[in-house]
């Protein structure tokens, strides 16, 4: 009796007391077996194989804390190796950052990449977390962490990020949806296009885009058939155009169904001179500025086509199209020679219309759908009863909580990045009666305007966390140069101070780089400098009083007194010098052609003296990136006297 | 019987020590788990041990004052490093570096020191303590105020 007591009291004793301690390992084993501790001892153990020899690591959770920042990142507890760059063939997690461009300790590893820094299991750091409204961007999609501190629109080393921000502005999002930092793109407006199109092509047009220009800017709006017809008849029913627009009827010559060959081949001539497919299609091959051209005789009317060449810009204030210096002569034989070549052989005379009787209510129901559209979010039409009809508000689509995020039934990722990538992709999947356009574009655009958008976001970055802002350029071009600057369009292709699109060369310091002579004789007949370059500048067609005007401008006005103050010793010995450094010792000819041999990538010599300044020379193969931070000329790293010596040696050669 | 007996004396007995053992490695797991909690794992403040840059970013015969630190980095015109503390050794206060005389003086109650952390005059009892500074595998200064070492240390590069 009493041993059982006994016996019971001490095998009572005894479970409570291993229960007791199993209740207390728990904790202690949790953390022994934690996933950082595993893996920092895997890191341990694969370092023994590394060719250099690697510290291990302590044993410990590992925490980039910025509280300026609002940084606790614990990521390192596992990413031990991330900025060992000695390390070699280690796999992930130990692998060390591809590039850094911001040291981690002092930007963390969250503000770029999201994620709950926090968190030191796998699952709640960069997995699935539910409550987490910040999850770790995808790998394809990190550039938007770039963008969130770095607005400008192409940021270096982020070319996915920076294609985004172009498709955007190219795609005119800025119509539909507040987005900061977008200009609105140049779109025709509507006043009179009655007189310019025909209700045919409207109605093609309305019904998808692309198939009448596989380049379509217009993105497809899902119309169907009845809307497509009331709009049809709402627009050809705007057919004066402004008070401001001067109409010519078109002139008799090219009234006859065939203009005369020799006006044809004299336009032609001319069109070639003016290079139009520098920025225009003809037929799917040209450039991807301007609109494609190649059916533009039976898309306008012929009066149209006339009155546009001799004046863009006052059918269009704010077009990128340059007008052109035509004589009166010249601007018919190029309508001529266009009315002839460029007509759409396939139109069947019979699927034209004759007589069209318009739907009845077509201009209030028209009215209505152009306001629902939102259409005047791109294109002028002053009419009175449109108003903007805006998408929603993009600020911060970046950071837009997930839960608040529309879904539906789309089986997707529930994730922001999923969501944007689909949304895009095709808007009504989520909403039926969406009034987004479809966009068409290939899966590497879809990422890149996911990316762009990830980035506008509402992150609070301390200022001098932050880049320094880039200037913008307030530069503006007064007086008659400014005048002749916009009617040539010239901010399209070239930049001054900062100013216009790089597309051509950057002229702020035009005026001493090349001789005056040569620019004069450049404006008449413009050619390529370069042998593997297509030719791009085209003829503007400019008066003699205005080539004087624009060169004696440039000229006295952007130069740099540092470059024009080089002074250049010429004598055979000097020559001699600067040729042995351009053919043996620098190798220049390996991409700069002398008497005819040499490389095909940048300009022949034996022209340059003809252009380019002795000053100007000199300073650029000094350092050629200074003038151009993206040209491939490499900085030689020349002593002054060397470069003066290839400098005498290039100018001898003329 | 007996046999019987002792065996079950035994088998109690047996019992008896896993209760006392189990007890007994709870309360000694717990201690030694309640002076580990002293520890914390992670601290969050400013990290003790902080990089400074690369040797070169500093010309020879410079004071650099990191304040935020709370230490000076000196580069001898011989192009030895060595890091002290702005810490004063008075009551704590943070000296600055006055270029006008080359001396480091304490705003509180007036005490100087020389360039080597020396006292001069003032209340200060002792020099200004010299910490670690040294040289990590990617050629970079380090710098660690939490490391004491003794007024003579140099680091050469």
């Amino acid at each position: 009796m009493l041993t059982n007591k006994v016996k019971d009291k001490s095998t009572v004793f005894a479970i409570t007391s291993l229960l007791f301690l199993g209740v207390l390992a728990i904790s202690p084993t949790k953390d022994y077996f934690s996933e950082w501790r595993a893996y920092q001892k895997e890191f341990n153990r694969l370092i023994k194989d590394q060719p250099r020899r690697i510290k291990p690591v302590e044993i410990g959770i590992k925490q980039i804390w910025l509280p300026e920042l609002g940084v606790t990142d614990r990521c390192t507890s596992c990413h031990v190796g991330i900025s060992n760059q000695k390390l070699v063939d280690i796999p992930a997690p130990f692998k060390p950052h591809p590039i850094m461009y911001h040291d981690s300790e002092e930007f963390g590893c969250t503000p770029c990449h999201n994620g709950q820094g926090i968190a030191t299991t796998v699952e709640e750091s960069v997995g699935h977390e539910e409550f987490w409204d910040s999850p770790m961007l995808p790998l394809p999609f990190t550039e938007a962490g770039c963008g969130t501190c770095h607005k400008e629109v192409t940021v270096n080393d982020a070319p996915l990020l920076s294609k985004g921000r172009l498709l955007m502005q190219e795609l005119n999002c800025v119509a539909c949806h507040i987005l900061p930092g977008f200009k609105p793109e140049y779109v025709p407006p509507l006043d009179g296009v009655g007189k310019k199109r025909s209700r045919d092509w409207l109605v093609r047009w309305l019904t998808d885009p692309r198939s009448v220009h596989v380049t379509a800017k217009m993105p497809d709006f899902r119309l169907n058939m009845e809307e497509v017809d009331i709009l049809a008849d709402f627009l050809m029913s705007f057919d004066t155009y402004p008070e401001t627009v001067e109409i010519i009827p078109l002139p008799d010559e090219l009234k006859k169904e065939w203009p005369d060959d020799d006006w044809v081949n004299m336009g032609a001539k001319h069109f070639r001179e003016a290079r139009c497919i520098s920025c225009h299609q003809i037929n799917g091959k040209g450039g991807h500025l301007a609109p494609e051209i190649g059916k533009i005789a039976s898309e306008v009317t012929h009066e149209w086509l006339y009155n546009y060449i001799r004046n863009p810009r006052e059918f269009h204030a704010g077009v990128p199209m340059p007008q052109y210096g035509f004589s009166e002569k010249q601007t018919k034989t190029v309508t001529a020679y266009i009315l002839s070549e460029f007509q759409d052989w396939d139109i069947e005379e019979d699927s034209i219309e004759a007589v069209h009787t318009p739907v009845p209510g077509f201009y209030q129901k028209g009215l209505e759908l152009f306001n629902h559209y939102n259409c005047m979010g791109c294109h002028e039409l002053n009419v009175q009863g449109i108003g903007r009809n805006m998408g929603p508000v993009l600020t911060n689509i970046g950071s837009k909580p997930q839960p608040e995020l529309e879904f539906g039934d789309v089986d997707i990722v529930h994730t922001r990045t999923a969501y944007i990538y689909e949304k895009i992709k095709n808007p009504h999947q989520f909403l039926e009666n969406s009034r987004m356009p479809i966009f068409d574009l290939e899966e590497k655009e879809l990422k890149a305007i996911t990316v762009a958008l990830l980035s506008m976001n509402d992150k609070k970055i301390p200022s001098n966390y932050l880049p320094p802002e880039s200037a913008i350029s307030t530069y503006e071009p007064q007086g008659m140069f400014g005048q002749l600057v916009d009617k040539y369009s010239c901010f399209s292709c070239h930049v001054i101070n900062g100013k216009g699109y790089l597309l051509a060369s950057d002229l702020t310091l035009e005026g001493s780089r090349v001789h005056l002579d040569w620019m004069k004789h450049y404006f008449e007949i413009p050619y390529t400098l370069r042998p593997t370059l297509t030719e791009r500048m085209p003829n503007l067609f400019l008066q003699e009083s205005e080539i004087e005007y624009l060169s004696d401008y440039i000229s006295t006005v952007f130069v740099n007194d540092e470059i024009d103050e080089v002074e250049i010793k010429m004598n055979e010995e000097v020559v001699q010098r600067g040729k042995k450094l351009v053919n043996d010792i620098y190798g220049c000819v390996s991409c700069h052609q002398v008497d005819g041999k040499g490389g095909y990538v940048g300009p022949p010599f034996n022209e340059t003296g003809k252009r380019s300044k002795p000053g100007w020379i000199y300073n650029w193969i000094k350092n050629p990136q200074k003038y151009r931070p993206d040209t491939i000329d490499p900085n030689a790293g020349l002593t002054d006297e060397e470069a003066k010596q290839i400098t005498a040696y290039i100018l001898n050669l003329k | 019987m007996s046999k019987d007996n002792q065996k079950n004396v035994s088998r109690r007995d047996f019992i008896w020590k896993i209760g006392i053992g189990s007890v007994a490695v709870s309360i000694g797991g717990a201690s030694v788990l309640t002076v580990r909690y002293m520890k914390p794992n992670v601290l969050f403040e400013i990290p003790t041990r902080f990089r400074m840059g690369m040797p070169e970013d500093f010309s020879p015969g410079s004071v650099t004052t990191d304040s935020k630190r709370k230490v000076f980095i000196i580069r001898q015109k011989t192009g030895a490093f060595f890091a002290i503390s702005s810490v004063c050794s008075h009551l704590g206060c943070i000296t600055q570096y006055r270029s006008i005389d080359e001396k480091i003086s304490c705003p509180c109650h007036g005490s100087i020191f020389n360039l080597s952390g020396e006292v001069l005059s003032g209340p200060a009892p002792k020099p200004l303590q010299r910490v670690l500074i040294e040289i990590n595998d990617r050629g970079e200064l380090i710098v660690d105020t939490a490391i004491t070492v003794s007024d003579d240390y140099l680091l050469r590069v």
